[in-house]
C-alpha cells in the first residue's frame, strides 16, 4: 500500500472521531485535523491520529454537559408530569378532594428539585466516561429496585430480597468512591452520586407509574382487594392507580435519599484511603 | 467537603512550558514533543486549561492552500496559575524526565 494511502488512513481515523465531537468542540477538532496536517513520517502520524481519537473517546472534556443532562433531565421531568396528567384525565376520581392537590404540589416540588439538582450536578461530573458510569450507576439502582417490587409481587423468597434490597446502596457506595477515587475531589464525587440518584428516580418512577397508568393499576393482589373493600373508593382501577403513584412517589423521595447515603460513604471511603500519585507515576490525563 | 483540586504533573508541565516565554504562541505538536507527551494526553489539558480561562487560543495566518494551525498561549491568569502551580509542586514532581510517555 503506498505511503500516502496510509496516510490518508490515519487522516480518515481522526476525521471520523472528530465527528463525534459534534457542535461542541469544532474548533479543537479542526486544530487536531491542522496538527496533523504537517505532520511527517507514517508513525508520528499514527501516534498523533490514535492519541486524537483515544481523547476525544475517553478524556474530552465534554462541552455543554450541562445543557445535555439539564436538558435531559427537564424531559424525564415533563414525562413524569405527563404520565401523571394522564392518569388524571384517565381517572378522574383521583381529584378528590384537597389533599389530592396537596400531594399535586408535591410532586411539581419534588420534579423541580430533581431538575435543579440535576442542573447543578452535571457541571461538576467531568469526562464522558464519568457521566456514562454515572448513568450506569443510576441505571443499576433502578434496576435492582425494580428486581425487588417484581420479587415480591411474584412472592419469591425472602432472602433474594434482602439481597436485592442490598444492591442498590452498594452501587452508591460503588459510584461515590469510584468517582471520588477517580477525580481526586469528593465534590465531583458527590456529584456523580446526586446525578446517579437523579437518574434512579426518574427511572424508577417512569417505570413504576408508567406501568401502572397502562395497565389500569393490575394485577390487583389480595391485599389491594382488600384494603379496596375497606377505602370507600369508587372504583378498583382508580384505587389501584392512585396506590400506584402514590408508591412511585415514595420512590421518586426514597431512592435518592438512600442513594445519596451510600454514595457519602463510598465518598468518603475514598477521601480517606486515597494517595496521590508520586514523582514517577503518570497521573491521569484528563485530571487538571 | 471540598478541596482545590491539585494540578496532574502533566498539566503543570504544560504550564510551565508555556510560561517560559508567555508572549510566545505554540503548536500543539511541539509541546507534545517537548513534553513527551503524547497527542491523547495534551489535548485534554489544553481544553481544561482554556475552559478555566488559563489559555488563549487564535488560528495562525498562513498562505491560500495550506490549513492554518492552531497555536496556544497563557493567559494573564494561567501565567499567575503556573507560577502558583510551580511554588506549589516539588520540583521533583514536575521534572520533564519523570513525566514518562504518558
Amino acid at each position: 500500500m503506498p505511503s500516502r494511502e496510509r496516510r490518508d488512513l490515519a487522516r480518515a481515523l481522526l476525521a471520523a472521531g472528530v465527528l463525534t465531537l459534534g457542535a461542541g468542540r469544532p474548533d479543537w477538532g479542526r486544530a487536531m485535523m491542522a496538527e496533523l496536517g504537517q505532520l511527517e513520517g507514517l508513525r508520528t502520524r499514527w501516534v498523533f491520529a490514535l492519541g486524537c481519537v483515544r481523547s476525544i473517546a475517553f478524556t474530552m472534556p465534554p462541552a455543554g454537559l450541562q445543557r445535555v443532562v439539564a436538558g435531559g433531565s427537564v424531559l424525564a421531568a415533563a414525562c413524569s408530569a405527563g404520565v401523571v396528567a394522564v392518569a388524571l384525565v384517565r381517572y378522574p376520581d383521583l381529584v378528590s378532594g384537597a389533599r389530592a392537590w396537596v400531594s399535586v404540589a408535591a410532586f411539581i416540588a419534588l420534579l423541580v428539585t430533581y431538575v435543579v439538582a440535576a442542573a447543578t450536578f452535571a457541571p461538576r461530573v467531568d469526562g464522558r466516561r464519568l457521566l456514562l458510569n454515572v448513568a450506569v450507576a443510576g441505571a443499576a439502582i433502578a434496576a435492582s429496585w425494580m428486581a425487588v417490587g417484581l420479587v415480591a409481587s411474584l412472592g419469591g423468597p425472602k432472602p433474594v430480597s434482602v439481597m436485592l434490597l442490598s444492591l442498590a446502596p452498594l452501587v452508591a457506595v460503588a459510584i461515590g468512591w469510584h468517582a471520588t477515587a477517580r477525580s481526586g475531589s469528593s465534590r465531583v464525587g458527590l456529584a456523580c452520586v446526586g446525578l446517579a440518584a437523579v437518574i434512579a428516580g426518574y427511572a424508577l418512577f417512569l417505570l413504576w407509574a408508567g406501568e401502572a397508568v397502562a395497565a389500569a393499576g393490575r394485577p390487583y393482589d389480595a391485599g389491594l382487594l382488600r384494603d379496596f373493600r375497606t377505602s370507600g373508593a369508587s372504583d378498583l382501577a382508580t384505587y389501584a392507580v392512585s396506590d400506584s403513584l402514590g408508591t412511585g412517589m415514595m420512590l421518586l423521595l426514597m431512592v435518592p435519599l438512600v442513594t445519596l447515603a451510600g454514595g457519602l460513604v463510598g465518598a468518603a471511603a475514598a477521601g480517606t484511603t486515597k494517595t496521590r500519585p508520586s514523582s514517577g507515576e503518570a497521573a491521569n490525563p484528563g485530571e487538571l | 467537603m471540598q478541596r482545590r483540586r491539585p494540578h496532574s504533573v502533566q498539566t503543570i508541565a504544560v504550564m510551565r512550558a508555556l510560561a517560559v516565554d508567555a508572549s510566545r504562541w505554540r503548536y500543539g505538536y511541539d509541546l507534545c514533543d517537548e513534553l513527551g507527551l503524547k497527542s491523547g494526553s495534551l489535548y485534554p489539558i489544553l481544553i481544561r486549561l482554556a475552559d478555566r480561562g488559563l489559555l488563549a487560543s487564535t488560528w495562525e495566518h498562513t498562505e491560500p492552500g495550506k490549513p492554518p494551525r492552531h497555536l496556544y498561549r497563557l493567559t494573564n491568569d494561567g501565567v499567575a496559575e503556573a507560577a502558583r502551580a510551580g511554588r506549589e509542586s516539588s520540583p521533583a514532581r514536575t521534572r520533564h524526565t519523570e513525566l514518562g510517555r504518558a
